[in-house]
């Protein structure tokens, strides 16, 4: 194959690899909830996933093949730091945001102490479900566990989300929130 | 009790993932249709899943590098593993042009997942507030957003649209006094880009103070406030319309 | 009416606060959405468009009254309505112009030549929450009285 053909190919490979970069952040933010760890997370996929792209045998399943790469540097990073009892930094408390004072902000804040406080298991699992939409399938693939195993994961997260944050949880009402918009009468 | 068992939980989360063959999918949507209790579940399940994406889409942004640490992908790994990286990858790809193997792409996501996230910065993006349960105006909603998707389709715009609901309109969502559940059935299957969302505030509201266990269409998702999904909206550069 | 007149400034002054320029304030764009058959609804809401340019001043209004479904009656009520008449005119000679929805028409037959006041083939749009969904994203404020 012509060698300018690869390097065009190889440029392109890395754009698109850049430009899943948000999503890969966003994830990695959603399982540590510490955002400089969370960016050295997707930084590292993304490293490691061009210095594998010979491994990837169809570019249709580059999504499903860099979350592995994913979670696998995460679950790396975990046993690192387990092994050197530094179980304490690793991060399970949820950083405060400057906005926290905001309602939603609040919200906000309260799912994600609510999904760190998932098992790590349940935690991927619900994740890359519900944010980024991938089957049960391929979820499977990508953390190397049963399709069942899958769904009783998810299962469980689900339910323990919706007792923490459903039940004994009030949104407030309407009433107490200020609408920004008004109809002029 | 029978329903219960029948669909377990693991089912109605593979319902709302789509994640069932279409005569499983058809059969849950007859029995959430009839039974209230599973109604609920399903509702609880969608509102978790909106819950989680709300509080996951947008993360805080990563702390700022110096130019030195963050030159991207390139300086990273240094010219020499990328120039192995491309006999690799060019060995890769005249495999691949030799396989046939097609590959299931992952499903661009449900609806509902696009309920809270920020949309691409392209294209119109219409929230059509209800908040009346007067009948005609009910119909007359259902009859402009169609006639916005038709107008939007016809003149090739990306568009999105989102009818919200709150207060008395409510009742187009609910199963016992929507004015037409099979128009607004054909119509979601019909058009990806429409969500018919429901007040979480509302519903708990009308629950508590007339003692009811209100169950809402299929097509339904339940957000939290419709005024928190209005605000939201609008920072998200959407136009706003109460019809 | 002075809260009213209180909550249009706040409302507009509020929303258009980056527009303006050193000396002189841009143009305010403002949508008012009529959409219902209410007849004191609908001379409510031209009170209110009064109102609002009386504050303001007409060279600093850009006001599109946007009219569809049960909305269409304020123009088939004037054109039977010499004191409607008067205030629509009115209005539309302090730059107020005044759009009718294409769909609304068709839909209930109405012959805007015939059966509506002062309606001209250039006030007709297509679609109109398409219209009002353009205006917002042009920078227009939305106002349904």
């Amino acid at each position: 194959m012509n060698l300018l053909n690869l390097v065009c190919r190889s440029q392109e490979l890395t754009k698109k690899l850049e430009t899943s970069r948000p999503r890969l952040y966003r994830m990695a933010y959603a399982w540590t909830c510490n955002a400089a760890l969370a960016d050295d997370l997707a930084q590292e996929t993304l490293v490691k996933a061009l210095s594998k792209a010979s491994q990837l045998r169809d570019p249709q399943a580059m999504n499903a093949w860099l979350f592995r790469i994913l979670s696998n540097c995460w679950r790396d990073y975990l046993r690192k730091h387990k092994e050197a009892e530094d179980i304490e930094n690793v991060s399970v408390l949820s950083e405060t945001t400057p906005e926290s004072s905001h309602e939603e902000q609040q919200l906000i804040q309260k799912v994600r102490d609510a999904i760190i406080n998932l098992s790590e298991g349940q935690r991927r699992v619900v994740t890359l479900v519900d944010l980024e939409g991938f089957t049960y399938s391929e979820v499977s693939h990508i953390l190397e566990i049963p399709v069942g195993t899958v769904m009783s994961r998810l299962c469980r997260a689900h339910n323990t989300l919706r007792d923490r944050l459903l039940r004994g949880m009030e949104f407030n009402t309407a009433t107490k929130r200020p609408a920004r918009f008004r109809r002029v009468k | 009790m029978i329903q219960e068992q029948k669909f377990s939980d693991e089912f109605l989360n593979a319902f709302i993932d789509n994640q069932l063959t279409p005569e499983e999918k058809s059969d849950a949507f007859v029995a959430i249709s009839q039974d209230e209790s599973l109604n609920r579940r399903v509702c609880e399940l969608r509102k978790v899943r909106d819950l989680v994406q709300l509080a996951c889409t947008a993360p805080p942004p990563p702390p700022i590098h110096g130019a030195s640490e963050r030159c991207g992908l390139w300086s990273r790994i240094g010219f020499r593993s990328i120039a192995a990286s491309i006999l690799g990858l060019g060995i890769a790809i005249g495999w691949v042009l030799h396989t046939t193997t097609p590959h299931q792409i992952a499903p661009t996501g449900h609806q509902v997942s696009a309920l809270t996230s920020p949309l691409p910065a392209k294209g119109i993006k219409v929230l059509l507030h209800l908040n009346s349960g007067d009948p005609e105006r009910m119909n007359e909603l259902l009859d402009e957003a169609e006639s916005l998707l038709k107008f939007y389709k016809k003149t090739n715009q990306i568009a999105r649209v989102e009818i919200i609901t709150n207060g008395g309109g409510i009742n187009l969502l609910r199963a016992d006094t929507s004015p037409d559940p099979a128009r607004i059935k054909r119509l979601y299957r019909d058009w990806n880009n429409l969500a018919f969302v429901a007040c979480q505030n509302t519903i708990d509201r009308l629950e508590r103070e007339q003692n009811i266990n209100l169950v809402l269409l299929p097509e339904a998702v339940v957000i939290d406030s419709a005024v928190a999904q209005i605000m939201r909206r609008q920072l998200q550069g959407w136009a706003y319309i109460q019809v | 009416m002075k809260k009213l007149l209180t909550i249009l400034m706040a409302t507009i002054f509020t929303l258009s606060a980056g527009a303006a320029i050193a000396g002189k304030y841009s143009k305010q764009k403002v949508i008012y959405h009529v959409n219902y058959k209410d007849p004191k609804r609908q001379s409510a809401a031209l009170r209110n468009i009064q109102n609002h340019i009386n504050a303001v001043g007409k060279e600093n209004l850009d006001i599109r009254v946007i009219m569809h479904s049960g909305g269409y009656t304020l123009l088939t009520r004037a054109n039977k309505d010499m004191a409607m008449q008067q205030k629509i005119s009115n209005l539309k000679d302090q730059g107020v112009s005044f759009n009718i929805c294409a769909n609304t028409l068709r839909g209930k037959k109405i012959d805007y030549k015939t059966q509506m006041f002062d309606v001209d083939e250039k006030d007709i749009v297509p679609s109109g929450v398409a219209e009002i969904a353009h205006l917002q994203d042009q920078g227009f404020s939305y106002i349904r009285p």
